[in-house]
C-alpha cells in the first residue's frame, strides 16, 4: 500500500512534468505546406485550362479539390489550437494529480500505473448498449503525449466486433481510437488542466452512450451477419451458406438449384444450356457429344436434345444416301435390266 | 468559502467559486450549471460519490460529469 502511494505520487510528478511549460502554438508548417499545395495545383489548373488540355485540367481540378479539403481540415485544427491557448486554465499541482490517481483507483475496477511506459490504464466494468454486450474496455492514457491531440487508446478487453467490421469494437471506437463527439472539448480541457480523474470519467461516459446518428456500425446491426454479396446486415436466421463454398448470404443473394433444391452463391450456380433453369455445378452434367452443360432432365442417356436431334438428322441423311446409292447401283450389280411387261 | 467547481458538460470548465457556508451539492449545481437532475450526472465531491444534499466545505472539489455524452464518428 505504501509502495503504491509512493509510486502514484511519482507518477503524478511525472505527469505534471509532461504538462508543464506554457503551451505554445504548434508550428503551422503543415498549414503552410497545404497552402503551397493549393497554390501549386491552382497554377497547374490555370495553365491546363488556358491551353485547353482537358484531361490535365480535370486532373488538376481533382487534386486542387483534395488539397483544399486538407487545407480546410488543417485550418480547423490550427483554430482549435489557438482557441485552447486563449482560455484560462486551472493549474495542476503534483498533489492534485496524485489525488486524481487515488480517485481513479476508487472509481475503476482495475487501475495500472506504469511509470516505465508512462501510462495509466483503467478498466471499465462491462458495457452494454441497447442490449448488446460489448464487454469491458481499457482506457490507456499515455501521459508522455498528454499535450498531443489524442494521447490515449481505448481497447476492448474481449472484443465483440460486428461481423461487418472487425476493427470496430464499439459504435464509436475504431481500432483503438474513440470518436469523442460531444465529449471532445471536455476531454481536451481535462487533459490540459491535468484533471486526469475527470478525463477517465468523461471517456467512460462516452463509452456508455450510443449515438445512432454517428456510429461506425449501428448497434442494431451488431449481431447480424453481413451478406458477402450485397453487404447488407441481416439477422442470422435470414442467412444461408452457399452449399459449395459456404459463403454467407442473405436469401435474396442466394439462388436455389432447381435440381437439388440447395442454395448457392452466384459463383457456384450456373444454368442449364437448354431450359435455362438455375442448376448448381454439381447437378450440371456435360453432354457427351457437344460438351455443353445441362440439367438432368435435359439429357437423355448423356446426350442433350440438340445433339440427339442432330444425330437423328444425320442418321436419316445417312439412310437416305444409302438408299439412293442402292437404287443407283442395283441394275449394274445384278447385271439385269428391267423388262417391260 | 471557496470551492473548486468542475463541470464536464460541453466545453468543460473548472474554476474556483465563492459559495455561502452550508451550500449543498444541489444548490451549487443550480447556481452554476442549471436545473438539477441528480440521475443525469455523475456527482463527485473530492472524487467521491456524493448525495445531492451533501453540504460542501471550504476547499472542496465538486465535479459534475453528464451521464449522457454521445460519441461520434
Amino acid at each position: 500500500m505504501k509502495n503504491e502511494i509512493k509510486q502514484d505520487y511519482r507518477a503524478a510528478v511525472d505527469i505534471l512534468q509532461s504538462l508543464q511549460g506554457v503551451p505554445t502554438p504548434k508550428p503551422m508548417t503543415a498549414l503552410d505546406e497545404s497552402f503551397d499545395q493549393c497554390q501549386r495545383w491552382r497554377r497547374r489548373l490555370d495553365l491546363a485550362t488556358s491551353r485547353n488540355w482537358k484531361v490535365a485540367a480535370k486532373d488538376a481540378a481533382d487534386r486542387l479539390r483534395r488539397a483544399l479539403d486538407i487545407l480546410r481540415m488543417r485550418s480547423l485544427h490550427a483554430i482549435d489550437d489557438l482557441t485552447r491557448l486563449t482560455k484560462p486554465r486551472l493549474e495542476p499541482t503534483a498533489t492534485s494529480v496524485y489525488r486524481d490517481i487515488a480517485g481513479i483507483r476508487g472509481e475503476f475496477e482495475d487501475v495500472t500505473v506504469d511509470r516505465a511506459k508512462q501510462r495509466i490504464t483503467v478498466q471499465t466494468s462491462g458495457i452494454s448498449l441497447e442490449y448488446v454486450e460489448l464487454g469491458s474496455f481499457e482506457i490507456c492514457l499515455n501521459w508522455k503525449f498528454i499535450k498531443e491531440s489524442s494521447p490515449y487508446d481505448v481497447l476492448a478487453v474481449e472484443p465483440n466486433c460486428p461481423s461487418s467490421n472487425d476493427s470496430v469494437t464499439h459504435p464509436h471506437v475504431q481500432g483503438e481510437s474513440l470518436c469523442e463527439g460531444e465529449g471532445s472539448d471536455a476531454i481536451r480541457r481535462a487533459l490540459d488542466e491535468g484533471r486526469i480523474y475527470d478525463f477517465f470519467c468523461i471517456v467512460e461516459q462516452v463509452l456508455r452512450n450510443y449515438n445512432p446518428d454517428s456510429a461506425y456500425v449501428q448497434i442494431e446491426d451488431w449481431n447480424g451477419i453481413s451478406c458477402k454479396a450485397c453487404g447488407d446486415n441481416v439477422d442470422e436466421d435470414d442467412t444461408v451458406g452457399c452449399c459449395k463454398c459456404e459463403t454467407e448470404l442473405c436469401l435474396d443473394c442466394s439462388t436455389c438449384c432447381d435440381s437439388c433444391v440447395d442454395r448457392f452463391c452466384s459463383e457456384c450456380i450456373s444454368s442449364c444450356e437448354s431450359c435455362g433453369d438455375d442448376v448448381c455445378q454439381m447437378c450440371l452434367k456435360s453432354c457427351d457429344d457437344c460438351g455443353d452443360s445441362f440439367c438432368n432432365t435435359c439429357l437423355f442417356e448423356g446426350t442433350c436434345d440438340d445433339c440427339i436431334t442432330k444425330q437423328n438428322e444425320a442418321n436419316e441423311e445417312e439412310c437416305r444416301k444409302t438408299e439412293q446409292a442402292v437404287t443407283a447401283v442395283h441394275p449394274i450389280r445384278d447385271g439385269k435390266a428391267a423388262v417391260p411387261a | 468559502m471557496k470551492v473548486l467547481l468542475i463541470s464536464n458538460d460541453a466545453g468543460g470548465y473548472a474554476h474556483h467559486v465563492e459559495a455561502p457556508e452550508n451550500t449543498t451539492v444541489q444548490q451549487m449545481f443550480e447556481r452554476h450549471v442549471g436545473t438539477f437532475h441528480a440521475d443525469s450526472y455523475l456527482i463527485r465531491v473530492n472524487r467521491q460519490p456524493a448525495a445531492a444534499d451533501q453540504v460542501l466545505r471550504d476547499g472542496d472539489r465538486v465535479s459534475f460529469t453528464p451521464l449522457k455524452i454521445e460519441g461520434a464518428v
